[in-house]
């Protein structure tokens, strides 16, 4: 006859029961961080705990309106924007995201009749030169090098949004005053 | 310095789970459950152990709480009493930054006894060479550390160095090492972390612990 013992079972139960003693049997003091002072003749020496917590964030600033003009019946029409994005996760790391105010929230400029649609472009190194990634509407892109040290980015931009018109859309376009919204979201990553 | 930080007991279908963990982050050093068996088990010893300490203590000749003692008795020395972890005025909850566009201020009104009305007080942070720190598991925060020898008052903090002695301080407090069981508090500690430094650190939960010595001067 054989009598099996299964040996992580009786590790178990005796890590439990050991784990259990140490919390009952700890002084209260372990479980509370602060220590009270006793009183003594030449010092009396209490404790705290100092703890914070910080959030996760982020925060876009220096956005301002696009105005397109005279377009030459030629060319796209690009117009950029630099920005201060701000985020407190490691690296700089954050995500974008873009919404239009034309038909499914798609980037579309309207005369309350007609839509003219327009791409969207988010570049996070403003050193580049170009005009960086296409954006989608509602998806979210991962970009970096966001300031890591102030709100306000310092003063120094570091991302660039670029509004573009391509010319076979406007070529389509009835003469008419266009007006749209692009709402941006920067999301800790 | 390890601290158990929060024991946490739930029901988690008949069972009990039992979760001990380190600055913040669940499973930093165990996490089990256990059967109701196993827990009635544990509960019974620790009340014997409890109760058996206790009628010692009383064996020992320490008075019962409900108990007077009839001579009155003169206390010398220095003692600080009445701590708790610095919070935000008037919040009893965590200190959470959330990019508020100010310094983050924690206080707390603490009891300093001096049979001689006067004293110094000796601050020691957790960091390394007893700075001013808070760490997670990767960074660290730095915070001042101010102090005032009235209670309930911001005004006119004087700032405390890391382990240096302040300036003389009074205390209105030389009769009773407790301020009458906490009621009269004395003075108030005072933790700032700047808006510029925390503007600098990554998310998360930071920890320290700050060391307080009343000295004569």
């Amino acid at each position: 006859m054989k009598i099996f013992f299964n040996t992580s079972f009786l590790f178990n139960i005796a890590f439990k029961n050991v784990i259990l003693a140490a919390i009952f049997l700890l002084p209260l003091n372990y479980v509370y961080a602060e220590q009270q002072g006793s009183l003594g003749l030449d010092s009396s020496v209490g404790e705290v705990e100092v703890a914070i917590e910080i959030s996760e964030l982020v925060k876009i600033s220096n956005l301002n309106d696009f105005d397109f003009t005279n377009w030459n019946r030629i060319d796209d029409m690009e117009q950029s924007d630099l920005l201060c994005v701000y985020s407190n996760g490691a690296r700089g790391a954050y995500r974008v995201s873009a919404r239009g105010t034309g038909i499914r929230e798609n980037f579309e400029v309207t005369d309350g009749t007609n839509n003219v649609p327009f791409k969207v472009f988010w570049e996070d190194d403003i050193n580049s030169g170009a005009n960086g990634r296409m954006l989608i509407a509602n998806r979210s892109m991962r970009m970096t090098n966001a300031n890591i040290e102030d709100f306000e980015c310092n003063g120094n931009l570091n991302a660039k949004l670029t509004i573009a018109f391509l010319s076979r859309d406007l070529s389509g376009a009835f003469v008419s005053t266009y007006r749209g919204t692009v709402i941006i979201t920067i999301m800790p990553e | 310095m390890i601290f158990l930080r929060l024991i946490i007991m739930r029901f988690y279908k008949k069972s009990l789970r039992l979760d001990i963990f380190r600055d913040g982050d669940s499973n930093t050093l165990c996490k089990d459950g256990f059967g109701f068996n196993e827990i009635t088990k544990f509960f019974s010893i620790f009340w014997l152990i409890l109760t058996t300490t206790h009628n010692f203590a009383l064996a020992q000749g320490q008075n019962p709480n409900n108990s007077t003692d009839p001579t009155s008795t003169v206390e010398i020395g220095y003692r600080i009493t009445e701590l708790d972890s610095p919070s935000e005025l008037d919040s009893p909850y965590a200190v959470v930054w959330r990019g508020e566009n100010e310094d983050k201020v924690l206080v707390d009104d603490v009891c300093v006894f001096s049979s001689e009305g006067t004293y110094r007080v000796r601050v020691r942070g957790s960091g390394r060479g007893e700075k001013f720190t808070v760490k997670d598991k990767k960074n660290e925060i730095e915070y001042q550390v101010y102090w005032n020898d009235e209670a309930f008052l911001n005004s006119n903090m004087f700032q405390l160095t890391e382990n240096v002695a302040s300036r003389i301080f009074n205390t209105t407090e030389t009769t009773s090492s407790t301020c009458n069981g906490g009621q009269n508090l004395t003075a108030r500690l005072q933790i700032v972390f700047l808006k510029e430094v925390l503007m600098k650190s990554n998310p998360g939960s930071y920890f320290g612990t700050l060391t307080l010595t009343i000295e004569p001067i």
